[in-house]
């Protein structure tokens, strides 16, 4: 009995180095792997991304929709309007990366169409153009959201198949 | 002294007991700490604006990279001296390399197209002299589909190496036409209808506008030339239809397009009086060249004796038949009466028409 507590404690001390090193690492690793969410499927965050911009731009719209030329509820600012095209990348980058690791029949070109025409509406916004215009501005607004709601119902029928 | 070496192998065995474990527990936690860093490099790759065939590239390299140094790490712990292994490893990595340098350099090419974008899948691209639509984008070559749908793979060494011609970076294309009319036509007038049907066009763009003017007064026509910009991807729908158009314009306006023309122009033939020809008269054809042989015998055999004819017959007539061929002799004179003289006994000269090395075969007798 003592002679294999002594070989248990033994075979510890020879491997304690070894384990801790390893453990480490991997606890290292999983960490990076939260907090770049590499434990979430590409098509949530893609659907979470939407209903944020979905979110702002319903947010700057009049509330009231019988007094289409009341001024927007909240002006999108230069930066709300930068902050919405970098999540459009980030969810065409999103769909792209699904459509990488599963091979599936659903035509992907529809979801990035209706992504391609965020993203257009946002640059619209932008235009120096349209400053000063409210309604139309408001109707690019409604635009976004329109777009958005429907691509996240192609991908929840994405998901489905 | 046994105990002591027994003793000596327990504890070696001991040792190496813990690491094997050791390197067990390395190799398993090793290949977990591999397959969590590949996710998450996979990841980051993915949201990074990569190629699809660079990711797949990079994501493999590391595979490969990681395990390898995971095994040399086992070894390293199991004591085996890894210099050795190292050096032969490298020996046997520079014969791969030269046995399929072709390939590298393919790989390599490969790698540094997909890094430069020279053009992307879906582009119409000229490679040289080859012409088509990318298809893939691979590491070791090109797929081309050509316009009469012929897959084209090219080695991606070749591809990097040549000229390419993108049509599908600018979204906007112009095409160049030219509109001959006849030196009869309005000019003004032909400019302006043509305007107007390029301008009709629903493939031709209207900003920027199209550009019609007179190029040339031709050999045989008014050249007009077209440039109209239009859609890189209705290149030829709009090359098509603008060139119908205006046919049909120039045909609704009475614009005459002119075509090369021969014209055939008859002479008056004066009759010729033929003379009559009251009798036919045959002639027979003669041969103008008879055989030298006979020349010679006849020549030659009543000068000399029997003995000595015989002799000169053998040696002449060889000379003869190989010399009297060409043309220059006539032998109608040969056979003249004149020369075959029965009287005199040294006729040399008849020898000596003939040929000269007959001549000095007679001279020698």
């Amino acid at each position: 009995m003592e002679k294999i507590n002594r070989f248990i404690i033994q075979a510890y001390n020879s491997l304690e180095g070894v384990l801790i090193n390893w453990l480490v690492i991997i606890g290292t690793l999983i960490l990076l792997l939260i907090i770049f969410k590499c434990f979430q499927s590409t098509l949530n965050l893609a659907v979470k991304e939407l209903k944020k911009v979905s979110k702002t731009a319903l947010e700057s719209l009049p509330k009231s929709r019988r007094k289409k030329d009341e001024a927007l509820a909240k002006e999108l600012t230069t930066y709300d309007l930068k902050k919405m095209q970098k999540k459009v990348v980030k969810i065409k980058r999103y769909i792209l990366a699904y459509y990488y690791d599963h091979n599936t029949d659903f035509d992907n070109k529809e979801i990035l169409n209706k992504v391609e025409k965020i993203h257009n509406s946002i640059r619209a916004l932008r235009n120096p153009k349209l400053m000063g215009n409210t309604k139309g501005i408001a109707m690019v607004i409604k635009n976004i959201s329109t777009q958005s709601e429907e691509t996240i119902k192609l991908i929840d029928q994405l998901k489905l198949n | 002294m046994e105990e002591k070496e027994l003793y000596e192998i327990n504890r070696y065995l001991s040792r190496m007991e813990n690491e094997i474990i050791a390197v067990v527990i390395s190799l398993i936690l090793g290949l977990v700490a591999i397959k969590l860093c590949l996710k998450l490099i996979k990841r980051m790759l993915l949201i990074s604006n990569m190629d699809n065939a660079l990711i797949s590239f990079v994501h493999t390299s590391i595979n490969v990279i990681l395990k390898i140094s995971l095994l040399l790490y086992c070894l390293q712990k199991l004591n085996i001296p890894l210099t050795s292994m190292i050096a032969v490893l490298s020996a046997a990595g520079v014969a791969i390399g030269l046995a399929i340098q072709d390939s590298i350099a393919n790989v390599a090419n490969g790698l540094v197209m997909i890094g430069t974008h020279p053009f992307k899948v879906g582009d119409y691209v000229q490679v040289d002299n080859d012409e088509g639509t990318i298809e893939e984008l691979r590491l070791m070559n090109t797929v081309l589909s050509t316009k009469d749908n012929k897959r084209l793979v090219l080695p991606n060494k070749k591809v990097f190496n040549s000229r390419i011609v993108n049509y599908n970076t600018n979204s906007l294309r112009r095409v160049d036409l030219k509109f001959t009319v006849d030196y009869d036509t309005d000019l003004d007038f032909a400019l302006k209808i043509t305007e107007r049907t390029c301008r009709s066009c629903s493939t031709v763009l209207l900003s920027p506008s199209p550009r019609i003017a007179f190029y040339e007064a031709g050999a045989s026509s008014l050249v007009i030339s077209a440039w109209c910009w239009i859609k890189t991807a209705e290149y030829w729908d709009a090359y098509f239809q603008i060139q119908k158009a205006v046919y049909d314009a120039y045909k609704a306006n009475d614009i005459n397009i002119p075509f090369d023309q021969i014209t055939i122009s008859q002479r008056e033939v004066k009759k010729v009086v033929k003379p009559k020809i009251e009798k036919k008269v045959e002639v027979k054809a003669e041969p103008l060249v008879e055989e030298p042989k006979t020349v010679v015998e006849k020549t030659t055999v009543p000068n000399v004796t029997k003995g000595e004819t015989k002799k000169v017959i053998e040696k002449v007539t060889p000379t003869v038949v190989t010399k009297e061929k060409p043309k220059a002799v006539e032998p109608k004179k040969v056979l003249a009466p004149k020369i075959v003289k029965p009287t005199s006994t040294t006729n040399k000269p008849t020898a000596t028409k003939a040929s000269p090395s007959s001549t000095k075969v007679s001279t020698g007798k």
